[in-house]
Protein backbone atom coordinates (compact mmCIF):
# COMPACT_ATOMS: atom_id res chain seq x y z
CA UNK A 1 0.00 0.00 0.00
CA UNK A 2 1.85 2.92 -1.06
CA UNK A 3 -0.18 5.27 1.23
CA UNK A 4 0.84 3.25 4.82
CA UNK A 5 2.95 5.57 6.45
CA UNK A 6 0.52 8.59 6.05
CA UNK A 7 -2.21 5.96 6.90
CA UNK A 8 -0.49 5.37 9.91
CA UNK A 9 0.48 8.86 10.95
CA UNK A 10 -1.79 11.57 11.97
CA UNK A 11 -2.17 14.87 10.47
CA UNK A 12 0.24 16.37 12.59
CA UNK A 13 3.23 14.20 10.28
CA UNK A 14 1.32 15.59 7.37
CA UNK A 15 1.54 18.85 8.77
CA UNK A 16 5.36 18.41 9.21
CA UNK A 17 5.71 16.58 5.97
CA UNK A 18 4.24 19.18 3.68
CA UNK A 19 3.35 22.16 5.70
CA UNK A 20 6.60 24.58 4.38
CA UNK A 21 6.35 23.26 0.61
CA UNK A 22 2.63 23.92 0.10
CA UNK A 23 3.09 27.63 1.42
CA UNK A 24 5.89 27.69 -0.88
CA UNK A 25 3.69 26.70 -4.16
CA UNK A 26 0.68 28.90 -2.30
CA UNK A 27 3.23 31.90 -2.05
CA UNK A 28 4.29 32.06 -5.72
CA UNK A 29 0.17 32.24 -6.31
CA UNK A 30 -0.84 34.44 -3.23
CA UNK A 31 2.36 37.02 -4.13
CA UNK A 32 2.80 36.84 -0.37
CA UNK A 33 4.02 35.15 2.11
CA UNK A 34 1.85 36.13 5.01
CA UNK A 35 -1.53 35.17 2.82
CA UNK A 36 0.12 31.74 1.59
CA UNK A 37 0.57 30.61 5.87
CA UNK A 38 -3.03 31.73 6.42
CA UNK A 39 -4.30 29.94 3.79
CA UNK A 40 -2.31 26.90 4.22
CA UNK A 41 -2.72 26.60 7.97
CA UNK A 42 -6.95 27.34 7.40
CA UNK A 43 -6.58 24.12 4.91
CA UNK A 44 -5.06 22.08 7.82
CA UNK A 45 -7.30 23.89 10.84
CA UNK A 46 -10.28 22.37 8.37
CA UNK A 47 -8.37 19.00 7.89
CA UNK A 48 -7.80 18.16 11.50
CA UNK A 49 -11.79 16.94 11.96
CA UNK A 50 -11.88 14.93 8.79
CA UNK A 51 -8.82 13.50 9.33
CA UNK A 52 -10.53 10.12 9.81
CA UNK A 53 -11.97 10.62 5.99
CA UNK A 54 -9.01 12.13 4.42
CA UNK A 55 -6.60 10.01 5.62
CA UNK A 56 -8.29 7.29 3.23
CA UNK A 57 -7.63 9.29 0.01
CA UNK A 58 -4.57 8.11 -2.14
CA UNK A 59 -2.85 11.38 -1.27
CA UNK A 60 -3.89 13.62 1.81
CA UNK A 61 -1.79 16.30 0.79
CA UNK A 62 -3.71 16.77 -2.15
CA UNK A 63 -6.66 17.38 -0.11
CA UNK A 64 -4.86 20.30 1.44
CA UNK A 65 -3.28 21.31 -1.59
CA UNK A 66 -7.14 21.92 -2.86
CA UNK A 67 -8.72 23.39 -0.19
CA UNK A 68 -5.70 26.24 0.46
CA UNK A 69 -5.99 26.90 -3.25
CA UNK A 70 -9.82 27.01 -3.22
CA UNK A 71 -9.44 29.76 0.26
CA UNK A 72 -7.30 31.64 -1.51
CA UNK A 73 -9.01 31.87 -4.95
CA UNK A 74 -11.91 32.81 -2.75
CA UNK A 75 -9.94 35.56 -1.36
CA UNK A 76 -9.03 36.61 -4.20
CA UNK A 77 -12.49 37.07 -5.83
CA UNK A 78 -13.20 39.10 -2.99
CA UNK A 79 -10.33 41.62 -3.41
CA UNK A 80 -10.81 41.75 -6.78
CA UNK A 81 -14.48 42.78 -5.97
CA UNK A 82 -13.62 45.67 -3.56
CA UNK A 83 -11.25 46.85 -5.74
CA UNK A 84 -14.03 47.34 -8.45
CA UNK A 85 -16.35 48.61 -5.99
CA UNK A 86 -13.66 51.12 -5.39
CA UNK A 87 -13.17 51.76 -8.61
CA UNK A 88 -17.02 52.54 -9.34
CA UNK A 89 -16.82 54.66 -6.23
CA UNK A 90 -14.61 56.53 -7.63
CA UNK A 91 -11.26 55.96 -5.17
CA UNK A 92 -7.65 54.85 -6.71
CA UNK A 93 -6.98 50.96 -6.25
CA UNK A 94 -3.94 50.56 -3.20
CA UNK A 95 -0.77 49.96 -5.37
CA UNK A 96 0.64 46.23 -4.96
CA UNK A 97 3.43 45.95 -2.41
CA UNK A 98 6.47 44.22 -3.88
CA UNK A 99 9.34 43.42 -2.19
CA UNK A 100 12.64 44.96 -2.66
CA UNK A 101 14.15 41.50 -3.06
CA UNK A 102 11.51 40.27 -6.01
CA UNK A 103 13.38 38.36 -8.51
CA UNK A 104 13.11 38.42 -12.38
CA UNK A 105 10.28 35.55 -12.01
CA UNK A 106 8.42 37.37 -9.05
CA UNK A 107 8.44 40.88 -11.17
CA UNK A 108 7.08 38.65 -14.32
CA UNK A 109 4.25 36.73 -12.29
CA UNK A 110 3.80 40.14 -10.48
CA UNK A 111 2.18 42.15 -13.69
CA UNK A 112 0.03 39.43 -13.71
CA UNK A 113 -3.93 39.74 -12.22
CA UNK A 114 -3.90 37.20 -9.08
CA UNK A 115 -6.35 35.06 -10.38
CA UNK A 116 -4.06 34.48 -13.51
CA UNK A 117 -1.09 34.05 -11.36
CA UNK A 118 -3.18 31.53 -9.44
CA UNK A 119 -3.74 29.49 -12.37
CA UNK A 120 -0.67 29.82 -13.64
CA UNK A 121 1.21 28.40 -10.74
CA UNK A 122 -1.49 25.37 -10.20
CA UNK A 123 -1.14 24.83 -14.17
CA UNK A 124 2.51 25.16 -14.71
CA UNK A 125 4.31 24.33 -11.33
CA UNK A 126 1.76 21.62 -10.34
CA UNK A 127 0.87 20.14 -13.10
CA UNK A 128 -2.70 19.89 -12.76
CA UNK A 129 -5.09 19.68 -15.79
CA UNK A 130 -7.49 22.06 -16.50
CA UNK A 131 -10.39 19.94 -15.54
CA UNK A 132 -8.89 19.56 -12.00
CA UNK A 133 -8.54 23.61 -11.92
CA UNK A 134 -12.11 23.64 -12.82
CA UNK A 135 -13.34 21.49 -10.07
CA UNK A 136 -11.35 22.94 -7.56
CA UNK A 137 -12.14 26.78 -8.27
CA UNK A 138 -15.32 26.12 -9.39
CA UNK A 139 -15.26 27.98 -11.82
CA UNK A 140 -15.76 26.58 -15.97
CA UNK A 141 -13.01 25.19 -17.89
CA UNK A 142 -13.19 28.14 -20.27
CA UNK A 143 -12.30 30.14 -17.28
CA UNK A 144 -9.35 28.44 -16.49
CA UNK A 145 -8.13 28.13 -20.17
CA UNK A 146 -9.04 32.22 -20.71
CA UNK A 147 -7.29 33.14 -17.41
CA UNK A 148 -4.00 30.85 -18.98
CA UNK A 149 -3.88 32.68 -22.39
CA UNK A 150 -3.86 35.64 -21.02
CA UNK A 151 -1.21 34.76 -18.46
CA UNK A 152 0.65 33.33 -21.30
CA UNK A 153 0.08 36.57 -23.35
CA UNK A 154 1.46 38.66 -20.58
CA UNK A 155 4.30 36.41 -19.87
CA UNK A 156 5.68 36.01 -23.08
CA UNK A 157 7.68 38.68 -23.31
CA UNK A 158 8.80 39.24 -20.10
CA UNK A 159 10.22 35.69 -19.49
CA UNK A 160 11.43 35.99 -22.84
CA UNK A 161 13.52 38.95 -22.14
CA UNK A 162 14.67 37.37 -19.11
CA UNK A 163 15.62 33.95 -20.98
CA UNK A 164 17.80 36.24 -23.20
CA UNK A 165 19.13 37.85 -20.52
CA UNK A 166 20.46 35.16 -18.63
CA UNK A 167 21.83 33.58 -21.62
CA UNK B 1 7.41 28.31 -21.73
CA UNK B 2 9.46 25.09 -21.25
CA UNK B 3 11.45 26.82 -18.47
CA UNK B 4 8.04 28.35 -16.32
CA UNK B 5 8.03 25.22 -14.48
CA UNK B 6 11.39 25.39 -12.88
CA UNK B 7 11.37 29.28 -12.68
CA UNK B 8 8.01 28.65 -10.59
CA UNK B 9 9.21 25.75 -8.41
CA UNK B 10 12.61 27.90 -7.87
CA UNK B 11 10.56 30.75 -6.67
CA UNK B 12 8.71 28.30 -4.67
CA UNK B 13 11.76 27.14 -3.29
CA UNK B 14 12.66 30.49 -2.37
CA UNK B 15 9.91 31.34 -0.45
CA UNK B 16 9.40 28.68 1.64
CA UNK B 17 8.98 30.10 5.52
CA UNK B 18 11.58 28.83 7.63
CA UNK B 19 9.45 28.05 10.60
CA UNK B 20 5.69 27.02 11.06
CA UNK B 21 3.40 27.22 13.99
CA UNK B 22 3.15 24.79 16.28
CA UNK B 23 0.31 21.69 15.24
CA UNK B 24 -1.33 22.34 18.55
CA UNK B 25 -2.15 25.67 17.74
CA UNK B 26 -3.91 24.52 14.80
CA UNK B 27 -5.81 21.49 16.76
CA UNK B 28 -7.21 24.83 18.85
CA UNK B 29 -8.34 26.57 15.74
CA UNK B 30 -10.15 23.46 14.60
CA UNK B 31 -11.58 23.35 18.04
CA UNK B 32 -13.30 26.81 18.25
CA UNK B 33 -14.13 26.23 14.03
CA UNK B 34 -16.29 23.52 14.80
CA UNK B 35 -18.02 24.77 17.97
CA UNK B 36 -18.67 27.63 16.07
CA UNK B 37 -19.90 25.70 13.25
CA UNK B 38 -21.89 23.41 15.59
CA UNK B 39 -23.63 26.49 17.11
CA UNK B 40 -24.56 27.59 13.75
CA UNK B 41 -26.21 24.38 12.52
CA UNK B 42 -28.19 24.05 15.51
CA UNK B 43 -28.98 28.11 15.08
CA UNK B 44 -29.96 27.71 11.55
CA UNK B 45 -31.98 24.61 11.99
CA UNK B 46 -34.07 26.19 15.09
CA UNK B 47 -34.83 28.89 12.12
CA UNK B 48 -35.32 26.62 9.70
CA UNK B 49 -37.77 24.84 11.48
CA UNK B 50 -39.26 27.94 13.07
CA UNK B 51 -39.75 30.09 9.61
CA UNK B 52 -41.71 26.73 7.86
CA UNK B 53 -43.69 26.61 11.53
CA UNK B 54 -44.88 30.47 10.56
CA UNK B 55 -44.80 30.27 7.14
CA UNK B 56 -46.51 26.83 5.88
CA UNK B 57 -49.62 27.08 7.65
CA UNK B 58 -50.05 30.90 6.37
CA UNK B 59 -49.24 29.27 2.82
CA UNK B 60 -51.41 26.51 3.30
CA UNK B 61 -54.38 28.13 4.24
CA UNK B 62 -54.05 31.24 1.86
CA UNK B 63 -54.00 28.78 -0.99
CA UNK B 64 -56.67 27.16 0.26
CA UNK B 65 -58.77 30.14 0.91
CA UNK B 66 -57.60 31.45 -2.56
CA UNK B 67 -58.18 28.12 -4.36
CA UNK B 68 -61.24 25.80 -3.03
CA UNK B 69 -60.09 22.84 -5.73
CA UNK B 70 -56.52 23.45 -3.97
CA UNK B 71 -56.84 20.57 -1.78
CA UNK B 72 -55.28 17.89 -4.73
CA UNK B 73 -52.56 20.43 -4.54
CA UNK B 74 -49.31 20.31 -2.88
CA UNK B 75 -49.00 24.10 -1.46
CA UNK B 76 -45.46 22.27 0.67
CA UNK B 77 -43.68 21.43 -2.32
CA UNK B 78 -44.70 24.61 -4.47
CA UNK B 79 -43.51 27.30 -2.14
CA UNK B 80 -41.48 26.31 0.14
CA UNK B 81 -39.16 24.03 -1.72
CA UNK B 82 -36.96 26.65 -3.04
CA UNK B 83 -33.83 26.64 -0.42
CA UNK B 84 -31.46 23.55 -1.70
CA UNK B 85 -29.72 24.60 1.60
CA UNK B 86 -32.81 24.42 3.64
CA UNK B 87 -33.73 20.71 2.09
CA UNK B 88 -30.61 19.56 2.65
CA UNK B 89 -31.40 21.00 6.79
CA UNK B 90 -33.84 18.65 6.73
CA UNK B 91 -32.78 15.46 5.22
CA UNK B 92 -29.59 15.90 7.47
CA UNK B 93 -31.69 16.79 10.90
CA UNK B 94 -33.27 13.59 10.37
CA UNK B 95 -30.02 11.50 9.10
CA UNK B 96 -28.73 13.10 12.04
CA UNK B 97 -31.81 11.74 14.52
CA UNK B 98 -31.17 8.12 12.92
CA UNK B 99 -27.42 8.55 13.75
CA UNK B 100 -27.70 9.32 17.31
CA UNK B 101 -30.21 6.27 17.75
CA UNK B 102 -27.20 4.13 16.33
CA UNK B 103 -25.14 5.83 18.79
CA UNK B 104 -26.68 4.49 22.00
CA UNK B 105 -25.29 1.24 21.30
CA UNK B 106 -22.29 2.52 20.32
CA UNK B 107 -20.19 3.03 24.06
CA UNK B 108 -17.85 5.65 21.96
CA UNK B 109 -20.47 7.85 20.47
CA UNK B 110 -20.67 11.78 21.49
CA UNK B 111 -22.50 13.76 19.09
CA UNK B 112 -23.84 14.20 15.65
CA UNK B 113 -23.28 17.16 13.78
CA UNK B 114 -24.38 19.20 10.58
CA UNK B 115 -21.71 19.79 8.13
CA UNK B 116 -23.49 21.89 5.64
CA UNK B 117 -20.92 23.55 3.71
CA UNK B 118 -19.79 19.72 2.78
CA UNK B 119 -22.79 18.34 2.98
CA UNK B 120 -22.31 15.42 5.24
CA UNK B 121 -23.37 14.59 8.62
CA UNK B 122 -20.37 13.79 10.75
CA UNK B 123 -20.24 11.54 14.18
CA UNK B 124 -18.40 12.23 16.78
CA UNK B 125 -16.87 9.71 18.43
CA UNK B 126 -14.44 9.71 21.58
CA UNK B 127 -11.25 8.76 19.91
CA UNK B 128 -12.23 9.52 16.73
CA UNK B 129 -11.92 6.64 14.70
CA UNK B 130 -14.81 5.27 12.39
CA UNK B 131 -16.76 2.39 13.60
CA UNK B 132 -19.02 0.63 11.55
CA UNK B 133 -22.02 0.61 13.52
CA UNK B 134 -22.78 3.50 11.29
CA UNK B 135 -23.71 3.37 7.58
CA UNK B 136 -21.22 5.21 5.26
CA UNK B 137 -24.09 6.78 3.76
CA UNK B 138 -27.65 7.59 4.67
CA UNK B 139 -30.55 8.97 3.00
CA UNK B 140 -27.96 9.86 0.79
CA UNK B 141 -26.13 12.08 3.13
CA UNK B 142 -22.28 11.07 3.45
CA UNK B 143 -21.44 9.58 7.07
CA UNK B 144 -18.10 10.91 8.15
CA UNK B 145 -16.40 10.75 11.96
CA UNK B 146 -14.86 13.06 13.29
CA UNK B 147 -13.17 13.05 17.81
CA UNK B 148 -14.36 14.10 21.01
CA UNK B 149 -12.95 14.15 24.23
CA UNK B 150 -15.37 12.45 25.87
CA UNK B 151 -18.65 10.07 25.29
CA UNK B 152 -22.00 11.16 25.41
CA UNK B 153 -22.55 8.98 28.41
CA UNK B 154 -19.32 10.49 30.13
CA UNK B 155 -20.25 14.04 29.35
CA UNK B 156 -23.54 13.81 30.85
CA UNK B 157 -22.04 12.36 33.74
CA UNK B 158 -19.76 15.23 33.85
CA UNK B 159 -22.31 17.80 33.73
CA UNK B 160 -24.44 16.44 36.25
CA UNK B 161 -21.62 16.08 38.71
CA UNK B 162 -20.46 19.43 38.37
CA UNK B 163 -24.02 20.96 38.50
CA UNK B 164 -25.24 19.11 41.08
CA UNK B 165 -22.37 20.39 43.37
CA UNK B 166 -23.52 23.68 42.69
CA UNK B 167 -24.89 24.65 46.23
CA UNK B 168 -21.48 23.36 47.88
CA UNK B 169 -19.33 25.26 45.23
CA UNK B 170 -21.17 28.54 45.98
CA UNK B 171 -20.40 28.19 49.33
CA UNK B 172 -16.47 28.70 48.88
CA UNK B 173 -17.51 31.22 46.36
CA UNK B 174 -17.67 29.58 43.13
CA UNK B 175 -20.80 30.73 41.28
CA UNK B 176 -22.07 28.40 38.66
CA UNK B 177 -24.47 29.94 36.21
CA UNK B 178 -24.60 26.90 33.52
CA UNK B 179 -22.74 24.21 32.23
CA UNK B 180 -22.75 23.22 28.81
CA UNK B 181 -20.82 20.77 26.37
CA UNK B 182 -20.64 21.04 22.61
CA UNK B 183 -20.35 17.08 21.95
CA UNK B 184 -16.77 17.44 20.90
CA UNK B 185 -14.47 19.29 23.69
CA UNK B 186 -14.36 19.20 27.30
CA UNK B 187 -17.36 20.17 29.03
CA UNK B 188 -18.03 23.92 29.88
CA UNK B 189 -18.52 25.06 33.32
CA UNK B 190 -19.65 28.88 33.42
CA UNK B 191 -19.38 30.67 36.56
CA UNK B 192 -19.28 34.47 37.66
CA UNK B 193 -16.12 36.03 38.18
CA UNK B 194 -13.28 33.25 36.62
CA UNK B 195 -10.21 32.53 38.61
CA UNK B 196 -7.79 29.97 38.20
CA UNK B 197 -8.09 28.60 41.45
CA UNK B 198 -11.76 27.64 40.90
CA UNK B 199 -10.38 24.56 38.22
CA UNK B 200 -9.04 22.50 41.08
CA UNK B 201 -11.91 22.98 43.16
CA UNK B 202 -14.63 21.84 40.30
CA UNK B 203 -12.43 19.43 39.61
CA UNK B 204 -13.09 17.47 42.94
CA UNK B 205 -16.70 17.02 41.75
CA UNK B 206 -15.78 16.25 38.28
CA UNK B 207 -15.68 12.13 37.80
CA UNK B 208 -13.35 12.32 34.86
CA UNK B 209 -10.69 14.67 36.15
CA UNK B 210 -9.53 18.17 35.13
CA UNK B 211 -9.07 17.37 31.99
CA UNK B 212 -12.75 16.74 31.45
CA UNK B 213 -14.26 20.29 31.48
CA UNK B 214 -12.88 23.78 31.43
CA UNK B 215 -14.54 27.30 32.94
CA UNK B 216 -15.52 30.16 31.27
CA UNK B 217 -16.57 33.14 32.22
CA UNK B 218 -20.71 33.48 32.08
CA UNK B 219 -22.42 34.58 28.78
CA UNK B 220 -23.76 37.78 29.52
CA UNK B 221 -26.87 37.44 27.60
CA UNK B 222 -27.72 41.02 26.15
CA UNK B 223 -31.05 42.89 24.11
CA UNK B 224 -31.00 42.63 20.54
CA UNK B 225 -29.67 46.07 19.15
CA UNK B 226 -27.48 46.84 23.05
CA UNK B 227 -23.63 46.95 22.26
Amino acid sequence: MPNSRQQSSGPEELYAASYFRLVGVLAVAAGSVEEAEDVVQDAFVRLIPRWSTVCRYDDPEAWVRKVAFRLLHNRLRRARNRIVAMARMGAAPSPAVTSTEAVDVTAALAVLPPLQRQAVVMHYLLGLPIDDMARTLDVPSGTIKSRLARARVALAPLLREEIHDHA
Amino acid sequence: MLDLHELLAHEADRLRPTTAPPFTRLEVRARRRRRAKTIGAVTGSVAVVAALAIAVPQVWAASHAAHPSAAAMSGFTGTASGSDSGAFQATAAQVAGKLKAIGSDDPDFASVAVDAPNRAVIVHRKGGLPSDLYPKTLDGVPVEFGPALLSEAETNQTMDSIWAARLELEKVGITLTAVTTDGIGPVQVQVKNPEPTMAPTIAKYAPLGPSSFEVTASVKLMPAGRP
